[in-house]
């Protein structure tokens, strides 16, 4: 794992901020399905940092889809019974109900450690995934609630531009997130992010469904964080977007064997990488150090 | 990143992808023409519903190579893309789309699942992408919205509830209580909301003794059934299918649930097959968009002789009603283009391909359907029910459906512009539609 | 009277099976200190090959009172095939990693294999009921029950039994003991860590295909099938603790009686009820309702 206030870390700066250009330079080249699948991403990725700091602090959830379900419905009831068009607004919404989630189980779970927190987590987001489908006249049960992809700040041009705006807006909310803490806050902060995640998922997908909470939901995130690996705050943000593409890669490309195929590559991941994709750019920043150090020479 | 990427597409490139071409020959296409017309084909390719949906995927499949060989749509042969369902909403979104930016489809057909068709409709409409919809059978999708680029080619929950009730009541005019077990979700509630409502405005002294919901995976439905039996309902109604079906049917059956109570399964038709000879004498079956195999559409028709015969020929098995509605979407699109071709002279633009689907009326395999609700969106057709007999059918095993019943699809229809359950409830008293 | 007899015996139905497929889920976690959610996948293809096993076993028109044995035998060869593959081939590669790669891995396994089935056997159901209907019906209090889910409540306890016994009173079990403990000082002792988890594991793995191998004749065997006992399963073992055979007995009966309940009393509760408990059990008892006592001695 990198230190993040060591000499590497620093001399990362410009190329993150390199990246972060593409990114904001990317969307008038990109496809707009390239976009769209972006723009998940992004807003898994928020989730998936939560998760990853949580690794960080030893701690494995097995329910962090409990506080992207949470974020993404409490935007959904912020357009269905509030009648909130704004994005910004309903982000909100989905950072608080997270957030105010996470600081209430927090206090419950801070406790517990290893697995007993990985599987109370679980618990927690499988209740909640049995609520929102029992409260079938409320929630829609598993037919979800569907929402259009709200205004930003006012503004609510074509949806294709809207689409763009909110690529913006998922990227604008992931690029500035990284701090230290205690497990609790570590918690509160995961679930923040998760709650924001959720949101952001929902506007991008525009239907809100229990399995946000599912387990295998919770299970994807974990597997994105360690994907990624925990080395950095960019790891995530990589983790998403590769495991994104190359999910639809393999619906593409073997329609009837796609879960295989994800399945080999995740193994693959697992027992080549184990630092994650993170680590593969070990190399590119040895020799981003020694020309550095050879331009100050 | 990108080794691995490179990595993962070398993986995924090793893998076989289908032949998707039938090869075939002449036929002038009007002007304006594609190459060709490229659609796709969604429906569960995993998971517990695969079942139904390769058996649907089959059926796409099949028609369409029937099509291209006989010269495809005026000349343009039709290219399937096949998508699998499984996966959940949020994926399902994602796939879309994929097939309408990335594959760019002309036409997308499919869809099991009503929290797909919820999900993916207002992307259709966003992308602007022609889209049948197929066995989802929710009535939130066009009595709750309405929708320009979308359309269901099969009819809904609505239609075969109010069918079933009306054939429980010629059955057992003398029903007095009821009961239900539907999966927890918005098939399983709209359907016993919609049945319940019926049979309590044919006959207001019903009274329901059990409601459940069973949840878990098709794995044991033993309290369920302990349930029914202590209190022996008439009428126990079911909107299970599938895995579901088959185990709940497996369980009940030897504790004497479809002796003691009269069962009506709506879309009880697939376990017919999977069940053969199992399947117990004297349960009311009804089968998605009205099909029930042997007995509806009329096998003697030729085409649908020619259907039975070519699909088992290539599959080795019989089609099933996911089968069926497949043909029913494809014929649609199909009856659609070639309708916008007659009128236009040319191939037509998306919006008159659209305006064609509107209230369109075509002949599917042995029965006509006609888009005449949700503002000429959604079809109806005649909706079947049977009870199982003692005879069995020869090859299969399974039993015969006797005493059948063939609604016209206005007897359990809502006029347009109604909504399916202020309609039951304008019925006069004790009296059906 | 006659609703508590009800909910009484269709918990322990539903323990029984449950019981099942957890006891090996425990007991592979209790060794080798790994959450194994290729679990489900095992228990699935236990269901594939048992059902296919009898299918084409009563073509040959024997007895049916010998299958029985074919689903044992069937869950042996699943055990004995896949078990010593997966540990050898995957686990092994990650013992010395971080829990989270460890469990993450057996995911990736839990696709593959999904896959996998749906490759050998197809889409459509597999029925193989002949050794549920053959058993027959029994009246209890005006009720009919089938008698198969009791030979399955038999065959709950029988290998619960067994594995207490093997664990507590055999030269191997001892030595596994001895693993659980530590494992440096009985490798230091001459003790063959590596075999005892082989060992373990194959153990795990029959355990969850004997309990897919005897559901099989209850159910229509579709895709899938192990998704949702996974969960489940993982529910049994948090309520009665991580790694104790006896927590994995006392959280399916309390699963299945209080889901039991549930559909009795207020159906409208009966998924949601399950994760309550699981939730409530940990809140209060983390470590699970038996671990305290047995968590290190399995």
């Amino acid at each position: 794992m990198d230190d993040p206030r060591s000499d590497k870390t620093a001399a990362w700066v410009p190329l993150a901020l390199a990246g972060l250009f593409v990114f904001v330079a990317a969307p008038p080249f990109l496809p707009r399905w390239a976009l769209f699948l972006l723009t998940v991403a992004w807003a898994k990725a928020l989730v998936v940092l939560g998760v990853v700091l949580l690794l960080r602090a030893g701690l494995v959830s097995f329910g962090h889809g409990l506080y992207f379900a949470a974020g993404a419905y409490a935007a959904g009831f912020g357009v269905k019974t509030l009648g909130i068009q704004e994005g910004v607004a309903l982000a909100a919404f989905g950072l608080l109900a997270g957030g105010g989630l996470a600081a209430l189980l927090g206090l419950l779970l801070a406790r517990y450690r290893a697995i007993f927190f990985a599987l109370l987590n679980l618990a927690f987001s499988m209740v909640l995934y049995a609520l929102l489908l029992k409260f079938y006249w409320i929630t829609g049960g598993s037919d979800g609630i569907g929402i259009r992809p709200p205004a930003l700040a006012g503004v609510m041009p074509s949806p294709e531009a809207l689409r763009v705006a909110h690529y913006y807006f998922a990227l604008v909310l992931g690029s500035f997130c990284s701090v230290r803490h205690t497990i609790y806050l570590a918690y509160v902060l995961a679930g923040l992010l998760g709650g924001r995640g959720g949101a952001l998922a929902a506007f991008a997908v525009g239907h809100i469904l229990p399995e946000y909470a599912y387990w295998t939901q919770s299970g994807e995130f974990v597997f994105v964080a360690v994907l990624g690996g925990t080395g950095s705050v960019i790891a995530p943000v990589a983790g998403s977007i590769v495991f994104e593409f190359a999910r639809n890669y393999a619906f593409k490309l073997s329609p009837y064997t796609w879960q295989m195929n994800l399945g080999i590559v995740l193994m693959l991941v697992i027992l080549f990488l184990p630092g994650g994709l993170w680590s593969l750019s070990a190399p590119l920043s040895q020799r981003w150090i020694s020309w550095r150090s050879r331009l100050k020479r | 990143m990108r080794r691995v990427l490179l990595r993962a597409s070398v993986f995924l490139l090793l893998l076989p992808i289908a032949p998707l071409m039938a090869t075939a020959q002449v036929a002038t296409p009007p002007p304006g023409a594609p190459k060709e017309l490229k659609v796709a084909l969604v429906d569960f390719l995993s998971g517990p519903a695969a079942k139904a949906g390769i058996a649907a995927i089959n059926a796409g499949r099949l028609v369409i190579g029937q099509i291209n060989d006989a010269g495809g749509i005026k000349g343009v042969k039709i290219r399937p893309v096949v998508v699998d369902e499984a996966g959940g909403a949020v994926k399902q979104v994602t796939e879309y789309r994929r097939l309408a930016l990335d594959e760019k489809v002309d036409v997308v057909l499919g869809y099991l699942s009503s929290a797909d068709c919820l999900a993916v409709g207002p992307v259709a409409e966003e992308l602007k992408t022609v889209t049948i919809f197929n066995g989802c059978g929710t009535s939130r999708l066009f009595e709750d919205a309405s929708y320009k680029y979308v359309f269901r080619a099969v009819n809904y929950e609505g239609s075969e509830n109010v069918a079933a009730a009306l054939y429980v009541f010629s059955l057992k005019p003398d029903l007095r209580t009821i009961a239900g077990v539907n999966q927890d979700y918005a098939w399983g509630r709209d359907s016993w909301g919609t049945f319940v409502e019926a049979v309590r405005k044919l006959k207001s002294s019903v009274r329901v003794t059990e409601v459940l919901w069973p949840a878990l995976g098709p794995v044991d439905f033993s309290a369920e059934i302990s349930k029914i039996i202590a209190t022996k309902p008439d009428v126990v109604h079911t909107s299970l299918w599938s895995g579901f079906l088959d185990s709940f049917v497996k369980q009940a059956a030897p504790r004497g649930l479809f002796k003691d109570s009269l069962a009506v399964a709506i879309v009880g038709e697939r376990s017919l097959l999977a069940l053969g000879k199992d399947v117990p004498e004297g349960v009311i079956i009804g089968g998605r968009g009205g099909f029930i195999p042997y007995v509806w559409p009329d096998p003697q028709s030729p085409d649908v002789k020619r259907f039975y015969d070519a699909y088992e020929a290539q599959y080795g098995e019989i089609p099933i009603a996911d089968s069926f509605n497949m043909v029913q979407l494809v014929l649609a699109m199909k009856a659609a283009y070639e309708k916008a071709i007659r009128a236009h002279g040319r191939w037509p633009l998306k919006e008159e391909l659209i305006k064609a689907l509107e209230f369109l009326e075509f002949e599917s395999l042995g029965t006509r359907v006609s888009m005449a609700l949700g503002n000429g969106h959604q079809a109806i057709h005649p909706q079947v029910f049977g009870i199982t007999g003692s005879k069995r059918h020869p090859k299969w095993g399974f039993p015969l459906v006797e005493q059948v019943r063939i609604f016209p699809a206005e007897k359990v229809n809502p006029p347009r512009g109604m909504k399916h359950l202020d309609w039951i409830r304008s019925w006069p008293e004790g009296k059906g539609p | 009277m006659k609703l508590i007899t009800l909910i009484g015996l269709d918990g322990l139905i539903l323990a029984s099976w449950l019981f099942l497929v957890s006891v090996g889920l425990t007991f592979i976690y209790g060794v080798l200190r790994i959450l194994n959610v290729a679990h489900g996948s095992f228990f699935a293809l236990g269901a594939y090959m048992g059902a296919s096993a009898v299918v084409s076993y009563l073509r040959t028109g024997a007895v049916p009172e010998l299958t029985y044995l074919i689903l044992l035998g069937a869950a042996l060869v699943i055990g004995l095939v896949v078990g010593p593959i997966v540990e050898r081939v995957l686990l092994r590669r990650v013992y010395g990693r971080e829990e989270v790669a460890q469990l993450l891995l057996t995911f990736a396994l839990f696709l593959v294999l999904e896959d996998v089935m749906k490759l050998v056997w197809g889409v459509s159901p597999y029925f193989a009921d002949k050794p549920y209907a053959f058993l027959g019906q029994v009246q209890i209090g005006g009720v009919t029950y089938a008698r198969y889910p009791f030979l399955l409540t038999g065959v709950a306890l029988v290998c619960g039994a067994l594995l207490w016994w093997f664990i507590n009173r055999t030269r191997l079990g001892k030595i596994i003991l001895a693993v659980i403990t530590d494992r440096e000082v009985s490798a230091a002792l001459g003790i063959d860590v590596a075999r005892v988890y082989t060992f373990a594991f194959v153990l795990g793995t029959i355990l969850a295909a004997l309990g897919g191998a005897f559901v099989a004749p209850m159910v229509a065997v579709v895709p899938g099938i192990g998704l949702e006992v996974i969960v489940l399963a993982f529910a049994v073992v948090a309520i009665g603790g991580m790694g104790s055979v006896g927590g994995a007995a006392l959280g399916s009966l309390l699963v299945g009686l209080t889901r039991a309940a549930a559909i009795h009393l207020y159906p409208e509760l009966d998924l949601f009820a399950i994760y309550l408990v699981m939730a409530l059990v940990l809140l209060f008892r983390p470590e699970g309702l038996f671990a305290e006592v047995e968590l290190r001695r399995i």
